[in-house]
């Protein structure tokens, strides 16, 4: 009597754990199946470029509409000389994988792949309600054929020497000039850095059309130089976020430095730069990925020099070229987003800190 | 600042201490101020001075003064004023669209029920790093009427999909959807803020009997306000600007039926492809004094709404 007691006691026991387990539990899953199908509606467009780069797209192109959604390819049978596609035929001994041979309204021709020498079969009936035979298939034909139907050598030339150098340049400006609105007194400086801040917000395209006109004056037009002489005058935004991370070094480290005899501009080599490095980098990356995802003015730069131009006016040329494949325009996003997206992964903690510099701390 | 500059003032008399400073200061400056001067200043006072004039570069010789027919012109203009409508029905969905979502997804990651939010974190950002050709170039694909997947999901669950990017009702809607995959920025800077919440103000409110809806609108919201007016800024800014995007999805001419013709587009089209470059710069000077008195506004207006804690 006792035992049976206490073992339905124990049950009971080990339910209420299990319920208040389960309850602990609903939270946590209630909310991880919310942002799962978030998460899942907002990244298909990345999930539906992988699946068409990697297909056979061109079998999957001339299929048209009921094609599998993921990467495949469809039996085909060589015959003659030409290649047939394979349907799946419904016959009186079930369904056969036959070759379409002469298409008809009625009735169709169709050849045995197992027994080709036979010769043509009679069906009746429309081929068109006819299914493919699908099958998983992975290729890199659209990579390679986009690659070089792009000149995406070319493009990545082009956009690493423009992106790379503007860089080098905007990150020896910017670090000087924030080092001025961070460490110097001097008349007009509130006035000067609410200028700095609007020119963040307000358009340049008000700059755009004598900018043009000059450069193409002095024979720069359809060069990179009017890409990267800017760079060389700063950039607000990155001297922004650098000036708020120079402000966040205690003054006695210059202070220390120039008592012991270290002018401004060995003290900012050698005190300021090495504490801000996290700043540094992710200066370096948003202006990286300002220049490499620049369109309007390479658009407006380069228009007809083709062989200058960068990965956004490629990938915008061939969007009208590739009109009817899909693969080799998703295959030309692959090649485009690799890059990006690796430096992301590699950088992020820098990504967030400038945007949180930047949009956050005042 | 201040104790450097006393223990220079101790060697030097204070007025030449304070000069010397101030030259030192202007001159880390210079490479701002050349740039600011001839990057900006100068081409603006051109394009400003082009916008009086018929200026067109091929017959740049025949330049004449024509007073504001170009600014007249505007408001004349049939499709200069219908790119300004379609640039203002894409800011009227895309401003309240792109301030509230990445908030949103920013509060559902710090939410602590939630797992492994540092993936979702990653992944939320991970398409903000994708040129927005490249990102174009695929939405294109993926909502394609016949083989993209958008509308083959929704006829797998009985829905007919709109045909999106070259439907004239829809297009400006598809865009939205397409610059949702820009939250990134956004999203870090609301998480950063509202990590910053101090949690005693939720514990202090939660005794007082506030509800979640109740700590939400009185605590969350104004101390984050901050970043809300930034991304209300931008947002505008950003619509305002409208360009790359919509040339890749409509071309010069706009489509569908020039509902993607942005007032950007359109001045692009009257100063490089029409040569017009008097009335496209008339077109540029609109646009900035617009885009300035919007942020002067918003920035005056920050003060009744937008809250900063002391002591920053």
């Amino acid at each position: 009597m006792a035992s049976k007691a206490d073992s339905n006691l124990m049950s009971l026991g080990s339910d209420a754990a299990l319920a208040r387990q389960a309850r602990r539990m609903i939270g946590p899953g209630l909310m991880l199946v919310m942002a799962g199908v978030i998460i899942s509606a907002f990244l298909l467009p990345l999930a539906y470029m992988l699946t068409t780069a990697f297909r056979d797209d061109r079998k999957m192109t001339e299929a048209g509409g009921e094609t599998p959604w993921y990467p495949a390819t469809a039996a085909s049978l060589e015959y003659n000389g030409e290649s047939l596609p394979i349907l799946k035929v419904p016959t009186a001994d079930g369904v056969k994988n036959w070759a379409l041979l002469t298409k008809g309204r009625e009735d169709s021709d169709f050849i045995d792949p197992a027994n080709p020498a036979a010769g043509p079969i009679n069906w009746k009936g429309s081929w068109r309600t006819l299914e493919r035979d699908w099958s998983p298939y992975f290729t890199l034909d659209s990579i390679t054929e986009s690659w070089r139907r792009v000149n995406f050598t070319n493009l990545f030339k082009n956009s690493l020497f423009v992106s790379v150098i503007s860089v080098f340049f905007t990150l020896i400006s910017c670090t000087i000039v924030a080092y001025g609105y961070a460490r110097f007194k001097f008349p007009g400086k509130d006035i000067l850095f609410w200028v700095l801040t609007a020119t963040v917000f307000l358009p340049q395209q008000v700059t755009w059309i004598p900018l043009a006109i000059f450069y193409s004056k002095i024979g720069w037009s359809q060069s990179y130089l009017p890409l990267i002489a800017p760079a060389l005058f700063g950039s607000a935004f990155e001297i922004f976020l650098l000036r708020q991370f120079i402000m966040s070094i205690p003054k006695e480290m210059d202070e220390a430095a120039m008592i012991d005899g270290a002018g401004p501009i060995r003290t900012l080599v050698s005190v300021i730069v090495p504490n801000i490095m996290p700043a540094f980098v992710a200066a370096a990356m948003f202006h990286f990925f300002f220049k490499w995802n620049d369109y309007f003015w390479p658009l407006i730069m380069l228009s007809g020099k083709e062989d200058l131009y960068t990965i956004p006016l490629g990938l915008a040329q061939l969007n009208n070229t590739f009109g009817t494949f899909p693969g080799l325009a998703m295959a030309s996003g692959v090649i485009a987003i690799t890059l990006p997206i690796v430096i992301f992964i590699i950088f992020q903690r820098y990504f967030m800190l400038g945007n949180v510099v930047t949009g956050v701390d005042k | 600042m201040a104790t450097l500059t006393s223990r220079i003032s101790k060697a030097l008399p204070k007025s030449r201490a304070q000069k010397r400073e101030a030259r030192l200061g202007l001159t880390m400056l210079a490479p701002w101020l050349v740039g600011l001067l001839f990057l900006w200043i100068l081409p603006m006072g051109i394009s400003l001075y082009f916008s009086f004039t018929n200026y067109d570069p091929v017959k740049a010789d025949q330049i004449k003064f024509i007073g504001f027919d170009n600014f007249v012109r505007i408001f004349t203009d049939e499709v200069a004023i219908w790119s300004g409508f379609v640039t203002f029905r894409f800011m009227f969905i895309y401003v309240p669209f792109s301030v509230i979502m990445p908030l949103l997804i920013a509060l559902m990651i710090t939410n602590k029920t939630l797992p492994i939010r540092g993936v979702f974190r990653f992944l939320f950002y991970l398409p903000s790093i994708i040129p927005g050709i490249a990102a174009t170039l695929i939405f294109l694909r993926v909502f394609n009427v016949q083989t993209g997947w958008v509308n083959r999901i929704l006829g797998g669950i009985g829905i007919e999909g709109p045909s999106w990017f070259w439907d004239a009702n829809w297009v400006t809607i598809t865009l939205v959807i397409l610059e949702f995959w820009f939250i990134g920025a956004g999203m870090i800077q609301y998480i950063a803020a509202l990590q910053n919440v101090p949690l005693e103000m939720y514990e202090a409110a939660k005794v007082d009997g506030a509800g979640p809806f109740r700590r939400f609108f009185q605590i969350t919201l104004p101390l984050i306000s901050s970043v809300i007016f930034y991304r209300l800024v931008f947002a505008l800014i950003f619509a305002m600007q409208y360009f790359g995007n919509a040339m890749l999805v409509g071309g010069l001419s706009g489509n569908p039926d020039r509902n993607t013709l942005f007032y950007n587009v359109y001045l692009y089209r009257a100063g490089w492809t029409l040569n017009e470059m008097g009335y496209a710069s008339a077109l540029a000077w609109f646009l900035f004094i617009l885009a300035g008195a919007v942020t002067i506004g918003l920035f005056a207006s920050q003060k009744k709404w937008v809250f900063y804690a002391t002591g920053d």
